[in-house]
C-alpha cells in the first residue's frame, strides 16, 4: 500500500480511512494527476463510476493497490459543471466505464477518445441514474 | 465486374479496394446473446471493431435504488443469469460488511458449493458455445446434459433452476439435506469426470479445434490489466489473479485447491484456462461436501435491514472475472447507490484492442473467449 | 436412335428422377436420425414410427411456406441459381452404372463427365450468393467458389491414377477392373486425397464454408426459403451421392465384394455407408477455417496428389499391369 497520506496531500486532496476503505478526495483539476501518481506506485483500476448527490455529482474510482486492498478515490462536482479529465491516458481500461458513467451521469470526460452513450441508444434524452430521473413516466406508470 | 456491381455494397476504384462495414448481430444466429459487432473489414480481414451494447439494459441499478436491500437479491439473479449464485453471493458480502452481519458457519461452506456448481454450469455453457462457434454442434449437446443434471440438484434444493433466489443476508434460506449433498457428490466424483475425459476426447484434443484456437489474439498480462480484463481471460496469460484465493472469502482457503493459469495468452489458453477450471471447481465442491460442518444455516438479521450509512466496494470472483459491487447506504431501507462492475463488461471492452488484424471466421473464436453474458454487460 | 431406345433412355431418365427423390427422402430423413444418435438425442420422432414421415413433412412445409424474393434481389438469378446448382449433379448421375450394363450412357470419358459436370455446381453456388443481394450470402457464393475450384484439382488428379491402373475411364471399366482387389488396397493415397476433396466439393463438414452458420448466418441460402431453399438442399444431397457413388465406383469396387457375386446392392449399400459416415464427420468435428481450406488444397493436396501421380505412373511402367 502506497503511503496515501503524502499522495493525497501532493494533490491538494484529503485521506479519510474511517471507512472500510482509505477515501482520497481531490479537487477536479488534480483528478488525473492523482490517479497518475498511485498508477505509478502500481495501483490499478477496478471500476470508474458516478454517484449523484443532489447538488453536487461525485466521481468514484475504485482502485486497487493489491488484490486486498482498496482505495477509493473521489473528486466532487457542482451540478452545474459537470467536467472532469479522463483517466483514459492512465488506464486505457477505463474506456467503457467512462463512456457508461458519461451515459448514466452526464459527466463529460475530457481527453477521452470516444465519449457516446453506451448503454443508452443515441436518441436518449436525459441521464437515468440521476436522482432526478423518473423511475418510470407517466405514460409507462 | 461484381466488385463494380452497385448492389454488392463496395466499389472498387482505381485498383483499391474500400473496406466493408459489416453489422454481426444482435440477430446473427451465432452472437451470445443480443450484442451488436460492427465490424470493419478488409476483404475477410478485420480492420477495426466497434461492439454496440444496451439491448438488453433494464435499468438494474435505478431499479435497486427504489427496493428494500432484500428485494435486491432477485435483481442480481438476473444480472448474469448463469452464474447466480456468484452474483448472489457478491451481493451478500457486500451488504453483510455493510451492516457488519456475521454470517453462519455452514451456510460459508453451503455458499463456496453453490458457487463453485454454477462455475461448473457456466463453464459448461461456455463449453458448448465454443464448439458451436467453430462449427461443431455435438459438444453443445454433450454438455447440456451435466448442465441439466446440475440444475436437477439446483431444483431440489432450492426450487429454481435458474434463478434460485438462495442467499439471504447472514446465510442461506434453507438447509440442504444430507442424501442431496451425497448425490451431488456421487454424481461428481463418478459421471462428471468421466465425461469431461469425453469432452477432452471429443474437443479438446481435437486437431482442427487446436489449430483453429492456437496462437490466436495473444495478449500479455500487462495488456490484459490495463484493459480491465479479469477472470480466466487474464489467468490464461500467466497472471494467477484469483480473488478466491486473494480475497479468502467463504471457505476457500480451508480446502485445498491451485488457481488454474496457462501462460500461452492466446485462444487456446483461455480454453484450457476454463476447462481445467471445470475439474477445480468439482473437486473444490467435493471437498465442500466431505467437510461440511452441521449447524445453523441463518443468523438473525432484521426483517427490513437498514445498514449504517456508509459505502462498501466488494469484489468477488464470479465465473468470469471480477464482479464488483459497490453499495453507498444513507441509513434508510434502501440502497442510495448501487453499482455492478460487471467483468463481461471489462473483457468484451477488450475485444476492440483484440480483433484488428485477425481473419473474420476467428472472430467467434475470439468472442467466445471473452465469454460474455449480455444481461450482466448491459443490466 | 431408335424409337425403341428412345423409350428405354427416356424411362431411365424418369428412373433417376426416382432415384434422386428417394435419396433426398431418405437421406433427410437418416441423416437427422443419425445425427441425432450421435447427439444423444432420438432425432425427429413424431411423424410416423421414429420419424419416418419427417421428410414428407418438411416436403408439405416447404411447399406450403411464402415464396419470399428480396426486393434488391436479381429475380433471375435468384430463381436460376438453385437450378444450375441442382441440374449439372443431377446430369452426372446419368453416367454413373448401378451394374454392369445398368446404365443410361456408358461412355469412354464417364469419369470425365461427371468432372465436368462438378465443375458447373460453382457456378450455381456463386450465383445463389450472389443474387440475394445480402453480405453473407456473397461471401458464402465466393467462398463456394473458390474452395470447389480448388479441391476439384487434386480430385482431379487423384483420380487420374485410378484411370492409368485400370487403363480406362469407362466407370464400368474401372469397376470390373478392381473384380478382386479394390482399388483403396492398392491405391491408398490416391483414396485418401480423393475421400477427402470429395467431401470438400460436396461442401459438408469439417469443410462446409458455404453455410458456416456460425459466421456466415447461413451463407448461400441465407435470403431462400421455401422450395427454392428445397432445391438449394437438393443439389447439396445430390452432390453428396454422386460423390459417394464415385468414390464406391473408383475404390471402393462398385458392385464387387469379393467373394460374394457381384449386385448392384453392394452400390446402394456401400453409397450409404459412405454417405453414413460423411454424416458422422459431420457430427464430429469442428469446422476449418476459409484460409486453411484454401493452404491445405494448394500447399499439400495438390503436390501430393500430383506425386502420387507419378508414383503410381512409374509402379504401372515397371510393374506391367501393376
Amino acid at each position: 500500500m502506497p503511503d496515501l497520506a503524502a499522495v493525497a496531500a501532493a494533490h491538494a486532496g484529503t485521506l479519510d480511512t474511517s471507512g472500510f476503505d482509505p477515501l482520497i478526495v481531490v479537487p477536479r483539476e488534480s483528478w488525473r494527476q492523482l490517479a497518475g501518481a498511485l498508477a505509478a506506485r502500481g495501483v490499478w483500476f477496478s471500476d470508474v463510476t458516478c454517484m449523484d448527490r443532489g447538488e453536487t455529482l461525485e466521481v468514484v474510482a475504485l482502485v486497487c493497490a493489491s488484490p486486498t486492498e482498496q482505495i477509493t478515490l473521489k473528486t466532487v462536482l457542482p451540478d452545474g459543471y459537470l467536467v472532469v479529465d479522463s483517466l483514459w491516458p492512465v488506464w486505457p481500461g477505463v474506456d467503457w466505464l467512462e463512456r457508461e458513467a458519461y451515459d448514466m451521469f452526464g459527466v463529460r470526460f475530457t481527453g477521452h477518445p470516444d465519449l457516446t452513450r453506451i448503454l443508452m441508444y443515441d436518441g436518449f434524452e436525459g441521464h437515468p441514474l440521476r436522482k432526478g430521473f423518473p423511475l418510470e413516466t407517466e405514460e409507462e406508470a | 465486374m461484381i466488385a463494380d456491381h452497385p448492389r454488392v455494397g463496395h466499389v472498387t476504384t482505381g485498383g483499391t479496394t474500400e473496406s466493408i462495414v459489416l453489422n454481426m448481430g444482435p440477430q446473427h444466429p451465432s452472437m451470445h446473446g443480443v450484442m451488436h459487432m460492427q465490424l470493419e473489414l478488409s476483404g475477410e480481414t478485420v480492420l477495426a471493431a466497434r461492439p454496440v451494447i444496451g439491448y438488453l439494459h433494464r435499468g438494474i441499478e435505478k431499479l435497486a435504488e427504489h427496493r428494500t436491500y432484500a428485494q435486491c437479491m432477485v435483481l442480481v439473479d438476473r444480472l448474469d443469469y448463469i452464474s447466480q449464485y456468484s452474483n448472489e453471493w457478491a451481493y451478500c458480502r457486500a451488504v453483510e460488511k455493510l451492516a457488519a452481519i456475521e454470517v453462519a458457519e455452514r451456510a460459508e461452506w453451503l455458499r463456496t458449493l453453490y458457487a463453485e456448481l454454477v462455475r461448473i454450469t457456466s463453464h459448461l455453457l461456455w463449453w458448448t458455445s465454443v464448439g458451436l462457434d467453430l462449427g461443431a454442434f455435438t459438444p453443445m449437446i454433450y454438455a447440456m446434459l451435466p448442465r441439466e443434471r446440475i440444475f436437477d440438484f439446483f431444483e431440489a434444493t432450492t426450487g429454481s433452476r435458474l434463478m434460485p433466489n438462495y442467499l439471504r443476508f447472514g446465510g442461506v434460506k434453507e438447509d440442504v439435506e444430507q442424501a442431496e449433498l451425497d448425490g451431488i457428490h456421487d454424481y461428481l466424483a463418478v459421471d462428471y469426470m468421466k465425461l469431461l475425459d469425453d469432452y477432452d476426447t471429443l474437443l479438446s484434443g481435437n486437431e482442427i479445434f487446436i489449430s483453429r484456437q492456437e496462437g490466436l489474439a495473444r495478449i500479455t498480462t500487462e495488456q490484459a490489466v490495463s484493459w480491465g480484463v479479469t477472470g480466466p481471460m487474464l489467468r490464461a496469460t500467466g497472471c494467477p489473479r484469483d480473488l478466491r484465493k486473494d480475497a479468502r472469502y467463504g471457505v476457500y482457503d480451508q480446502l485445498d485447491w491451485e488457481t488454474q493459469t496457462d501462460t500461452r495468452g492466446d485462444a487456446l489458453a483461455r480454453y484450457t484456462v476454463r476447462v481445467k477450471e471445470m475439474r477445480e471447481s468439482a473437486r473444490i465442491a467435493m471437498q465442500c461436501i466431505e467437510r461440511m460442518p452441521a449447524g445453523e444455516v441463518r443468523t438473525k438479521v432484521a426483517k427490513i435491514l437498514k445498514p449504517p450509512e456508509g459505502e462498501v466496494y466488494v469484489r468477488h470472483e464470479s465465473t468470469r472475472g471480477e464482479l464488483g459491487i459497490y453499495i453507498v447506504s444513507d441509513g434508510t431501507a434502501k440502497p442510495y447507490r448501487f453499482r455492478v462492475h460487471s467483468p463481461a463488461f471489462m473483457n468484451v471492452s477488450a475485444l476492440p484492442h483484440m480483433l484488428p488484424g485477425e481473419h473474420i471466421a476467428n472472430f467467434f473464436a475470439i468472442f467466445g473467449g471473452a465469454d460474455n453474458v449480455m444481461a450482466e454487460i448491459d443490466r | 436412335m431408335t424409337p425403341r431406345m428412345f423409350v428405354f433412355q427416356l424411362l431411365g431418365v424418369l428412373g433417376l428422377i426416382v432415384v434422386l427423390g428417394l435419396n433426398i427422402i431418405i437421406m433427410d430423413w437418416w441423416e437427422r436420425k443419425l445425427i441425432g444418435h450421435i447427439h444423444v438425442r432420438p432425432g425427429p420422432m413424431h411423424t410416423g414410427f421414429h420419424g419416418i414421415l419427417q421428410p414428407f413433412a418438411d416436403m408439405v412445409k416447404m411447399l406450403a411456406k411464402e415464396d419470399v424474393v428480396p426486393t434488391e434481389a436479381d429475380k433471375l438469378f435468384f430463381w436460376a441459381g438453385p437450378m444450375i446448382a441442382v441440374v449439372p449433379a443431377f446430369l452426372a448421375m446419368v453416367v454413373l452404372p448401378l451394374a454392369p450394363g445398368f446404365v443410361l450412357a456408358d461412355i469412354g470419358h464417364g469419369l470425365f463427365f461427371v468432372f465436368a459436370m462438378q465443375t458447373i455446381m460453382p457456378f450455381g453456388f456463386t450465383l445463389i450468393g450472389w443474387a440475394a443481394h445480402n453480405k453473407w450470402s456473397l461471401v458464402g457464393g465466393l467462398r463456394s467458389a473458390a474452395q470447389l475450384i480448388s479441391y476439384e484439382i487434386p480430385m482431379l488428379i487423384s483420380a487420374l491414377a485410378v484411370v492409368m491402373v485400370a487403363g480406362s475411364a469407362r466407370l464400368t471399366d474401372i469397376v470390373d477392373a478392381q473384380a478382386t482387389v479394390w482399388y483403396v488396397f492398392k491405391l491408398p493415397v490416391a483414396f485418401a486425397l480423393f475421400l477427402v476433396t470429395a467431401v470438400a466439393e460436396m461442401n459438408r463438414t469439417p469443410f462446409d464454408m458455404t453455410e458456416a452458420e456460425s459466421e456466415l448466418v447461413a451463407g448461400i441460402h441465407t435470403e431462400y426459403a421455401g422450395m427454392k431453399f428445397g432445391l438449394v438442399m437438393m443439389a447439396e444431397y445430390t452432390a453428396m451421392l454422386v460423390g459417394s457413388w464415385m468414390i464406391v465406383l473408383l475404390f471402393l469396387g462398385g458392385w464387387n465384394l469379393w467373394p460374394l457375386p457381384p449386385s448392384p446392392l453392394w452400390v446402394v449399400l456401400k453409397v450409404y455407408l459412405l454417405q453414413s459416415f460423411i454424416v458422422w464427420l459431420r457430427g464430429t468435428y469442428p469446422r476449418l477455417r476459409m484460409d486453411r481450406i484454401m493452404e491445405l488444397s494448394w500447399k499439400y493436396l495438390i503436390p501430393a496428389a500430383l506425386a502420387n501421380l507419378l508414383a503410381v505412373g512409374v509402379l504401372v511402367i515397371v510393374f506391367k499391369g501393376f
